[in-house]
């Protein structure tokens, strides 16, 4: 199920809300628990086994290790610890990798071993790094050990978060699980949050996903150099405004229930430098690296060969976790690459640089890395950055080119609006300057929901790039 | 307190036990079958109504699908009567489950033609070809294009 | 003084947050509301079946089945049926489609919006293979009939002709250019005759539909006058009689877009001077008429299936012509409207449609004595076709008794010709013995019983 399409705004979610709000406290997470669990359930009917193994398992081991604290036996805290991150470990890795590790053995090896690939579980990379968060947490004594299998369910499985984050840390929530409250104005803004995010996703990103489709379909010899820019520039925001989007709906659903996330992105498309980009896109996934990766690993408190060697492990990881294949590897390495030199060798550079300039130095950059996002494979990564520089393209400009430039030109302009700061803080501002104004405010939103309502009516095929995580 | 303890770490090795069977019968699900192709056919065409089809010869397996019928062990097609009619029916038995690929790709072609003629003519017959039903089990892979396709598909899987 | 500011700015930040708590809160209960009673709506409405501007079936509830929730089929099935029967669907895409012209855009699944109201068809990418090997059986075919004069003529669609209507700059094929490369795979057993010429003269009349991607009678009337000259038809009528059966005709590309802002008109031509009585008989459903025209079509949203009633398989028309002409035609759904044009310069018309038929040409050229054959198409179907050449190598059948014998055979021969469909090798085969069982009766009934007078 995924939050933008009708039968979730308008089956699913009513039931779910009425059966949450006329339910007394104390059950109150037991209907997200249930209804979490079917969510999971109506999109992967064979592995909500799966996830439901990893939340009784998990459960189990925060209760040892809290068992064998109490009792002073430290060597069984690390075994029960290390038991669990492997079996944490291996569901994601044998779910997700095998394939893929099978396919690149075959290739070294001699013998050719037979394999089959099972398709991968909703949601998988996001709810195993959440639990282990919570182990790892358990184990540092960050947190307390969640006795109630019915909280501790709620934490892994929550729908709003479950199959495309924001990854939520135990520790942010640990105080919420337990006690919240739903006043009618942060329900209000929940939905506002919401309806945000729906229209990001229906509005912008399906729309100009369209154009990337189109301009990647094309055959390669009519891929001119403004057309592959096009394209890669409709994946840019494409990706943006659809996980941003749904991260967004995934924020306001759970204040509509009393939770308050974490932010996931901060208009990434200002940044300054790759440092900062990486402050403000998929904010839960770098901090989660940072915190259990990063840190352990010493971070950049150490010799400036060992930091490097972090850097590179924290990217590389980052880039596998993206995906099985090698393009996200390589993408992820391409980022760890330029921090290391934003860091150690432009720093001074950068820092003079205007603004303006600061941006498009990023942009450009960022745009290059989803070339190998977007992808399916290194060859044909670099066969489009080829014709984005004139390499391999049908001239600088053609005939298809300006079709796609005049359509979506507004479309665009719109886009960009959409990615600064200004744009809603100049609206909010505006909005709430004076009582009248208030009604136009609230007119802009139904306006905005019954927009991305009729696409949605109208979807068969209605995509969410991230997925396939 | 103890004996609690001790049973919770029987109930993760339970767990953990659990969840290798899991794994396994998601790797298999290729079991071959033994079953006879007549009696799977028998079974699978009397779940639907075979007045308006007719039984079809190699040939047309070759003519309607590209695949020569004698690359594999069993092949059994049922056409409509009617050239307008969609309903279809094909059972194919292989001699070797590396071969369901190329099977799944024909019946794909097979079924995007036929969408292809009757878009835009005929949404009851678009209808019929988009509810069809594909069942690889293994050994043996079920096509059928009709209103009782889901009852073939319980027939064919009872029969296996 | 400062006091009072500090005091003024203080009111002024209470107001504002007293009003976002107002906005938040006023939010909160409408959507909350719009949820509720979209749900309920949706609920009590009844079930529709068919949607007539999409021209297809809608989904209904599915069967519960343990089977069917294990492969998730349920749930997808489940989701559809909720979209299909959303309250207000139609008006739903209506909106949406104003929504896509706002942003600007030209295209709606697959048809682009052109100018003046003009649908038309993004033309697909040909699979040259299939083009060839049509092209090559095609030519093979005529080498066969050395005494039969095979014509191919292919009709180019709107999105080439009609460029001056397509929204600026949208991608479309140079037909033109298509054709060239069919003509020269089809070699010189096959006689062209070109239309694009005849339709580009006329491309500011009214020889496409707008909302179908069909070409109208008057398009098909300027064909005719080229398919005449080079078919050597003598004689023809000196004019028509036009007559409009339908105004309000929304075609395929209107479903399709769901853009339903134009409509079309629909004309018959009937020929002056010229008496033809003609039998027409659906081989297939055993049908006989004698009118082309199925006026009860007219009722139907497609109101191009006026001739013909659609497409069949096989159609055999037989007249009342002196003149020994037999004509072979195969066809897409374009030759539908050129048939009328057809009628009074030939004995015998059978109409072939390789998409759904599969039985043999042979049989049908030997008992009707048939003398010219024709393939007539429009660009975009040809070349996306893949079933003439299977239907061409189709092989007359010799009666044979033994079908075991005939099954081995067949394997062996297929065996060794992996080529498979063109090799016509399996010539020992009774045809129709164990498929389908037309192809004999078929045959049979075209002269014998059912001849026309």
């Amino acid at each position: 199920m995924i939050f933008s399409s009708v039968f979730f705004m308008f089956v699913f979610l009513p039931v779910v809300l009425l059966a949450y709000f006329l339910v007394p406290k104390k059950f109150k997470n037991v209907v997200i628990l249930i209804s979490s669990l079917i969510f999971y359930a109506w999109g992967e009917p064979v592995y909500v086994v799966l996830m439901i193994f990893s939340i009784v398992y998990n459960y189990i081991a925060g209760i040892e290790m809290e068992y064998h604290r109490k009792a002073g036996r430290k060597g069984r805290i690390k075994t029960v610890f290390l038991m669990a991150v492997v079996v944490n470990l291996f569901i994601l890795g044998f779910f997700k990798y095998y394939g893929f590790l099978l396919q690149n053995l075959n290739r070294i090896l001699p013998v050719d071993i037979p394999y089959r690939a099972l398709p991968l579980p909703i949601g998988i990379s996001f709810y195993t790094f959440q639990t282990l968060s919570y182990v790892i947490d358990v184990y540092w004594g960050n947190v307390a050990v969640q006795k109630n299998l019915i909280h501790f369910g709620t934490y892994i499985s929550m729908f709003p978060q479950l199959i495309a984050g924001p990854i939520v840390r135990y520790a942010d929530v640990e105080e919420q699980l337990v006690n919240r409250r739903v006043t009618i104005v942060k329900f209000g803004d929940g939905a506002a949050w919401f309806l945000r995010g729906l229209a990001k996703k229906v509005l912008l990103a399906n729309n100009v996903g369209m154009a990337y489709d189109a301009i990647t379909a094309l055959p390669g010899d009519e891929i001119s150099v403004l057309a592959a820019w096009i394209g890669c520039a409709a994946y840019t925001f494409q990706i943006y405004f659809d996980f941003s989007g749904y991260s967004d709906m995934a924020i306001g659903l759970g204040k509509m229930f009393g939770f308050e996330f974490m932010k996931n992105f901060d208009y990434p498309y200002t940044s300054t430098s790759i440092t900062d980009f990486w402050r403000r896109w998929h904010i839960s996934l770098s901090s989660w690296f940072r915190e259990y990766v990063y840190i352990p690993l010493g971070g950049n408190r150490v010799s400036k060969a060992k930091h490097i060697r972090n850097i590179f492990v924290v990217w590389m990881l980052t880039g596998l976790w993206h995906g099985a294949a090698w393009n996200f590897i390589f993408w992820g390495l391409y980022y760890g690459i330029l921090l290391l030199l934003e860091k150690y060798v432009l720093k001074d550079v950068i820092e003079r640089l205007p603004k303006a300039v600061k941006h498009i130095y990023t942009m450009v950059l960022v745009m290059i890395g989803w070339v190998f996002f977007f992808s399916p494979g290194i060859g044909s990564a670099f066969s489009y950055l080829g014709k984005m520089f004139g390499i391999g393209a049908a001239g600088f400009v053609n005939a298809t080119a300006i079709y796609y430039l005049y359509n979506y030109i507004l479309l665009f302009l719109v886009l960009i609006l959409c990615s600064v700061p200004y744009t809603y803080k100049k609206f909010s501002r505006v909005m709430l300057r004076k009582k009248s104004r208030c009604p136009v405010a609230v007119a802009t939103y139904i306006l905005m929901f019954i927009l991305s309502t009729a696409y949605l009516v109208n979807a068969t095929y209605n995509p969410f790039l991230y997925f396939r995580f | 307190m103890k004996g609690l303890m001790r049973y919770i770490g029987i109930v993760k090795y339970i767990l953990i036990m659990l969840l290798t069977i899991f794994v396994m019968s998601l790797l298999s699900g290729g079991e071959i079958s033994n079953a006879k192709m007549e009696s799977v056919a028998k079974r699978v065409t009397k779940a639907i109504d075979t007045e308006e089809l007719s039984e079809a010869d190699n040939r047309m397996v070759k003519r309607l699908y590209g695949i020569n019928a004698n690359d594999y062990e069993n092949v059994v097609l049922y056409v409509s009567d009617s050239n307008m009619e969609v309903e279809e029916l094909l059972i194919v038995k292989l001699k070797d489950t590396s071969q369901s690929e190329a099977v799944e790709a024909a019946i794909d072609t097979r079924l995007n033609t036929q969408l292809e003629s009757f878009e835009g003519y005929g949404p009851e017959q678009c209808k019929l070809l988009k509810d069809h039903v594909l069942d690889v089990r293994g050994n043996y892979i079920l096509y059928v294009v009709d209103k009782k396709a889901k009852a073939a598909d319980k027939a064919f899987q009872k029969s296996l | 003084m400062a006091l009072d500011e500090r005091k003024r700015k203080n009111d002024r930040r209470r107001a504002v947050q007293q009003w976002r708590k107002e906005f938040y809160s006023r939010l909160a209960k409408i959507f909350v509301i719009a949820l509720a009673v979209v749900m309920v709506v949706n609920i009590i409405k009844r079930d529709k079946s068919f949607s007539e501007s999409e021209n297809r079936v809608l989904a209904k509830k599915p069967e519960f089945s343990w089977e069917s929730i294990k492969s998730g089929k349920y749930m997808t099935e489940f989701e559809s049926y909720v979209s299909d029967q959303f309250v207000l669907r139609n008006q739903w895409i209506t909106l949406k489609l104003y929504e896509d012209k706002f942003l600007g855009k030209r295209e709606s699944n697959g048809v682009y919006l052109g100018k003046k109201g003009y649908l038309m068809e993004v033309p697909s990418e040909p699979d040259w293979e299939n083009v060839k090997r049509n092209v090559e059986s095609m030519s093979a075919f005529a080498e066969k009939h050395p005494d039969i004069p095979v014509y191919m003529s292919l009709a180019p669609n709107a999105s080439y002709i009609l460029k001056d209507k397509m929204p600026y700059g949208a991608p479309a094929r140079d037909q033109a250019a298509d054709i060239r490369e069919v003509n020269k795979m089809a070699g010189d057993k096959l006689l062209k005759i070109d239309l694009s010429g005849v339709l580009s003269k006329h491309a500011q009349e009214a020889i496409y539909y707008k909302t179908d991607h069909h070409w109208t009678s008057l398009g098909a009337y300027y064909a005719f006058g080229e398919l005449a000259k080079e078919m050597k038809i003598e004689n023809t009528a000196g004019g028509y009689n036009i007559y409009t059966v339908a105004d309000d005709f929304q075609g395929t590309l209107a479903s399709k877009s769901g853009y339903h802002g134009s409509e079309d008109v629909v004309q018959v031509y009937e020929p002056k001077g010229i008496e033809t009585d003609y039998i027409v008989m659906y081989v297939d459903e055993g049908k006989k008429s004698t009118s082309l025209y199925e006026s009860e079509c007219l009722n139907d949203k497609d109101k191009y299936t006026v001739f013909f009633g659609g497409n069949h398989a096989r159609v055999d028309i037989s007249t009342t012509q002196k003149e020994r002409r037999n004509l072979l035609l195969f066809k897409d759904s374009y030759a539908n409207c050129m048939v009328q044009f057809l009628l009074p310069y030939y004995q015998n018309i059978v109409m072939v449609d390789p998409r759904y038929f599969y039985d043999s040409v042979e049989n049908i050229i030997q008992s009707y004595g048939i003398t010219d054959v024709l393939f007539l198409y429009n660009v975009d179907t040809f070349l996306g076709d893949n079933s003439i050449a299977d239907v061409l190598a189709e092989e007359v059948k010799e009666p044979e008794d033994g079908d075991e014998g005939a099954e081995e055979t067949e394997g062996a021969e297929d065996a060794e010709n992996p080529g498979g469909a063109e090799d016509t090798g399996d010539a020992g085969n009774p045809e129709g013995a164990e498929d389908t069982g037309n192809s004999e009766d078929t045959g049979d009934t075209g002269n014998d019983e059912d001849a026309a007078e």
